[in-house]
C-alpha cells in the first residue's frame, strides 16, 4: 500500500499546552480520511499542520513520500477549502480560481483549461463571472473547492466546509463531495464535528480527543466496536445507553438486571469487575420480535420522540435512563410500559476504570 | 529503510535565523520610523529640562548639561498669560470645569438619542446615525 | 392590511422614541442647519461686525475674494498639502499597520509610538516641528555640526517649500491615527483568508495589493474623510510654525476665514471664504456619498 501523507511522532504546542502529542497516521493513497472530535480536540489543528500553516513543534510529515515538514504550503502538493470559504472577495469566481496559478506564471491556456476543468467538474460554469457576494453559501463552497482543484493536487484538505451552510445544502454538498471522490480518485483529508459526515464520507475516521487519536477505523468497525467508551458515546445519535454494573463469570448485572454476556467476544478472556455495558438504542427490538431475544426486560417509559420516520422512548434499566428506537408508527404514550429485548453480543463493555474495551 | 532516512531528514520545526533579511527589514524600518515619531517629544523633554542661557546656545537634540526643573514649576504655577500670573494649573482647571459638564450633557443627550433611534426608524433617521 | 390597520395610530406609535429624539433632532436643526444658514445669508452682506445684518450686496463678497491673491495662495496651498498629505497619510499609515500585523514583538510599544502624536494638540506640534526645522538649532546645525558644513535644510525660511515643512509635522500628527485605523481593519480580516493565500502560494506583499487592500475599502473611505476634514481645517498648525509666512506663502483658508472676521472685522468676507469651504467640503462629500449609500439602496 503507498502512502500518501505520513504523520511521524508529530508533536505541538503552544508555550506549555501541548495540543497534539505524538500522533502517527498514515493514510493511503485515494483514501478518504475524517479527522472527527468535538471542538478544541485538536483536528484542525492537525489539519493545519498538515497544511504547514502551522509550524509543529516535532516530528515529520511526509507527502507523497517527500518528506515536507520545511515546506511551504505551496509547495507541499496539496489543496484546502475553508470553514468560512475563503474566496477572494473582491475578485470574480475566475479570477478566485486563476490567482494562484498565474502567480506560479503558468501559461494562460493551461491556467484556462484548468479554470474550465474544474468549473465543469463542480457546475459552476455560469458563475465564473460573478463575485463571491453574489452567490449562495453553496456555490461559494463549490467555488473554494474549485479552487483546491485547480492546483491539481495530490491531497486536499478539508476543514469542515459544510458547517457554515444550512442541513438541506449541507446533505446535498455531501453526496456531491462523495461523487467527486470517487471521480476524482484524490487522497482527501477532512475536518468535521458532524458525525454523519463523517459516517457517509470516510473510508476511515480517525476520532480525536485531547489531541490524541482515539480510533482510527472504518466508520462500521467505529460504530460496531468502539475502542473505548468516549467513542462509544460520541458516534451515534441518540448515544448508546450505559448500564454500570460488574461483569462477573461472563455474565454482566446492574442493579436488578442481569443477564450472561453470550456471544460477546471478549478482548481478553476471563476478565471481571467494574464495567459498563453500552448498547445503542437501534439494537433494542421491541413487538414480537423480543421473543427471539436473549434479554428480555419489560421497563417504564417516561417519554416520547416521535420523529416521523421512527420514534425515540425515553426509558428507565436499573435507575439509568436508557434510550429505545422504534418505528415510526408506534403507538406508545408516556407512563406505558414496553416489554423490550436485546442481543447482548451487539453490546460492547468497557472498563469502569480506563474506559476501554474490555 | 524508510526510518534511517528520515532520522537525517527536515524534523520539527522549521529552523529560523533571528536576523534573516525579512527581519532586518521589518525591524529597521519600523525603528527608523520610530525615529522620525519619536524626535519631537525628545526635543520637548530635553528643552523643557534646560535653563534658558542654555536654550540659546545651542542646537534642540543636546541633552541638557544642567538639569533642571524650574521651567516645569513655572509652566504650572507662574508663567503669565495676559494679566493672569497663574500659568497653566489655571488652564487646566478651567479645562476640568468645562470637561464634566459637557460630558454630562452629551453623554445624556447621546444616550436619550441612542434610545430614539435604536426604537424609531424614521425617513432620514440615517442622517443622524450612518448605518 | 397590516399597514392600514396601523396607520390610524402612526403618530402615537413609538411616542417615547419619538419624544427622546426631540434633543437631537432640535440640536441638528438649529446649531447644524441654522448656523449655516445664518452664515450663507451674511456672506451676502457687507457685514463687518457681530451681529450685524448689513446691507445686501450679492456677490460682490465672492467677487473681491477670488480677486485676492491671498485667497489664491491660500487655495493651493490647501491643495498641495492636502493631495501630499491624504496619499502620504494613508501610505504611512497602511504601511505601518501592516507591519504591525506581522506579529511582531514590542506591537505595543511601536503602536504608543506611532499614536502619540495624535493626542498633542497642533500648536505643541507645530512649535515641536519649528524648532526641529529651524537653521540655527535644529537638523540643520546638527547636520553642519557634524563637519557636512554645507548642508541646507530649512524649509519653513523657503517660500517654495515653506509648505512642505508643515506637511512634515501635519504626516508626524496625522499618519498614527490612520495607522490605528487600518490595523483594526486588518485585524477585522479573515484569517483563513490569509491561509488560503498561503496555499496558494501568493507571496505577502501581493496579498496585500491584490486581497486585503481591496478589501479595506470601507476602511479606505472612513480614513479618506477623515484625513480629509481635517485637511480642510488646517490652521493652528500654521499658525505654531510659521504665521503663513514668510510672506504669504503658507496661507492656508481657514486662517484666511477667521483674519477676516477677527482681525480685519470684516465679516461678509469671513463668511464668503468660509461658505466656499463649505462648498468644497460638499463637492467632494456629496459623489462620495451617493456612491457610498445610493450604490447600496439600489443594490
Amino acid at each position: 500500500m503507498s502512502h500518501s501523507v505520513e504523520i511521524k511522532n508529530l508533536d505541538l504546542s503552544f508555550g506549555a499546552i501541548d495540543v497534539l502529542k505524538n500522533l502517527n497516521l498514515d493514510i493511503a493513497e485515494g483514501e478518504f480520511l475524517v479527522l472527527l472530535g468535538s471542538s478544541g480536540c485538536g483536528k484542525s489543528t492537525l489539519l493545519n499542520c498538515i497544511a504547514g500553516l502551522l509550524e509543529i513543534t516535532d516530528g515529520q510529515i511526509f507527502i507523497k513520500g517527500r518528506n515536507v515538514t520545511w515546506a511551504e504550503p505551496s509547495e507541499r502538493g496539496i489543496g484546502m477549502v475553508f470553514q468560512s470559504y475563503a474566496l477572494y472577495p473582491q475578485m470574480t469566481v475566475e479570477g478566485n480560481l486563476s490567482f494562484g496559478l498565474k502567480n506560479a506564471r503558468m501559461p494562460k491556456d493551461e491556467i484556462a483549461s484548468r479554470v474550465a476543468r474544474a468549473a465543469e467538474i463542480l457546475q459552476i460554469e455560469p458563475l465564473l463571472k460573478r463575485k463571491p457576494g453574489a452567490l449562495s453559501g453553496g456555490q461559494r463552497q463549490r467555488v473554494a473547492i474549485g479552487r483546491a482543484l485547480v492546483r491539481d493536487v495530490d491531497v486536499f484538505l478539508f476543514d469542515e466546509p459544510l458547517s457554515n451552510l444550512d442541513a438541506k445544502l449541507r446533505a446535498d454538498l455531501r453526496v456531491e463531495l462523495k461523487q467527486l471522490h470517487a471521480r476524482l480518485g484524490n487522497t482527501m483529508i477532512y475536518v468535521t464535528h458532524d458525525q454523519v459526515e463523517a459516517m457517509t464520507l470516510a473510508d476511515r475516521i480517525a476520532i480525536m480527543k485531547d489531541g490524541i487519536i482515539q480510533q482510527l477505523a472504518p466508520p462500521s468497525e467505529i460504530y460496531n466496536r468502539p475502542v473505548n467508551k468516549y467513542v462509544a458515546d460520541f458516534i451515534g445519535s441518540p448515544s448508546m445507553n450505559f448500564l454500570e454494573g460488574t461483569l462477573e463469570n461472563g455474565s454482566f448485572s446492574a442493579g436488578a438486571v442481569s443477564f450472561p454476556m453470550l456471544g460477546y467476544a471478549l478482548e481478553r478472556e476471563g476478565v471481571s469487575g467494574q464495567a459498563s455495558f453500552g448498547i445503542r438504542p437501534e439494537h433494542i427490538v421491541t413487538g414480537e420480535a423480543v421473543a427471539t431475544a436473549p434479554v428480555q426486560l419489560d421497563v417504564p417509559v417516561s417519554v416520547v420522540e416521535p420523529l416521523g420516520a421512527d420514534t425515540l422512548a425515553l426509558a428507565s434499566v436499573a435507575d439509568t435512563p436508557f434510550w429505545v428506537r422504534l418505528e415510526g408508527e408506534a403507538t406508545l404514550k408516556a407512563g406505558d410500559t414496553l416489554r423490550i429485548g436485546f442481543d447482548p453480543a451487539r453490546g460492547s463493555l468497557f472498563d469502569a476504570v480506563d474506559e476501554t474495551r474490555l | 529503510m524508510a526510518d534511517l532516512t528520515a532520522a537525517s531528514e527536515p524534523r520539527g520545526p522549521k529552523p529560523r535565523r533571528s536576523l534573516s533579511p525579512t527581519n532586518i527589514m521589518l525591524y529597521g524600518t519600523l525603528l527608523l520610523v520610530s525615529v522620525y515619531y519619536l524626535l519631537p517629544l525628545y526635543v520637548m523633554i530635553v528643552t523643557s529640562l534646560k535653563g534658558m542661557p542654555e536654550i540659546r546656545l545651542g542646537n534642540v537634540f543636546s541633552p541638557p548639561v544642567e538639569v533642571t526643573f524650574e521651567p516645569w514649576v513655572k509652566a504650572w504655577a507662574e508663567a503669565c498669560t495676559g494679566i493672569n500670573c497663574e500659568g497653566l494649573s489655571r488652564g487646566f482647571w478651567n479645562s476640568v470645569a468645562i470637561l464634566i459638564p459637557s460630558v454630562f450633557v452629551s453623554i445624556s443627550v447621546a444616550s436619550v438619542s441612542g434610545y430614539a433611534l435604536a426604537n424609531w426608524r424614521f425617513k432620514g433617521s440615517e442622517t443622524f446615525l450612518p448605518s | 392590511m397590516a399597514d392600514t390597520a396601523r396607520k390610524p395610530n402612526g403618530l402615537t406609535r413609538n411616542l417615547t422614541a419619538k419624544i427622546a429624539s426631540v434633543p437631537m433632532i432640535a440640536t441638528a436643526l438649529v446649531i447644524f442647519i441654522g448656523c449655516t444658514a445664518w452664515t450663507i445669508y451674511h456672506s451676502f452682506t457687507r457685514s463687518r461686525l457681530l451681529p450685524a445684518p448689513d446691507k445686501w450686496v450679492g456677490l460682490d463678497q465672492y467677487e473681491r475674494l477670488w480677486n485676492t491673491r491671498r485667497w489664491l495662495v491660500s487655495i493651493e496651498n490647501l491643495a498641495i498639502y492636502g493631495i501630499c498629505s491624504l496619499i502620504l497619510s494613508l501610505v504611512i499609515g497602511f504601511t505601518l499597520a501592516a507591519l504591525l500585523d506581522r506579529k511582531i514583538r514590542g506591537e505595543n510599544v511601536f503602536r504608543t509610538i506611532f499614536l502619540y502624536p495624535f493626542a498633542l494638540s497642533f500648536i505643541v506640534t507645530g512649535l515641536a516641528w519649528q524648532w526641529i526645522l529651524n537653521p540655527d538649532f535644529g537638523i540643520q546645525s546638527v547636520v553642519q555640526g557634524w563637519g557636512w558644513e554645507s548642508f541646507a535644510f530649512d524649509p519653513l525660511n523657503n517660500r517654495e517649500i515653506a509648505i512642505y515643512g508643515i506637511l512634515i509635522a501635519g504626516i508626524w500628527q496625522g499618519s498614527g491615527f490612520v495607522m490605528v485605523l487600518m490595523l483594526a481593519g486588518l485585524r477585522g480580516i479573515d484569517e483563513e483568508i490569509w491561509k488560503a493565500a498561503r496555499v496558494d502560494g501568493i507571496p505577502t506583499w501581493k496579498t496585500y495589493i491584490f486581497v486585503i487592500i481591496p478589501m479595506m475599502r470601507p476602511v479606505f473611505v472612513t480614513a479618506l474623510v477623515i484625513i480629509a476634514s481635517g485637511i480642510i481645517k488646517v490652521y493652528d498648525l500654521v499658525v505654531a510654525q510659521t504665521s503663513g509666512g514668510p510672506g504669504i506663502a503658507t496661507e492656508v483658508p481657514a486662517k484666511y476665514v477667521i483674519e477676516k472676521m477677527f482681525q480685519s472685522q470684516n465679516l461678509g468676507q469671513g463668511f464668503a471664504a468660509s461658505t466656499m469651504m463649505l462648498l468644497s467640503v460638499l463637492v467632494v462629500l456629496i459623489p462620495w456619498a451617493y456612491l457610498e449609500f445610493g450604490g447600496k439602496r439600489r443594490g
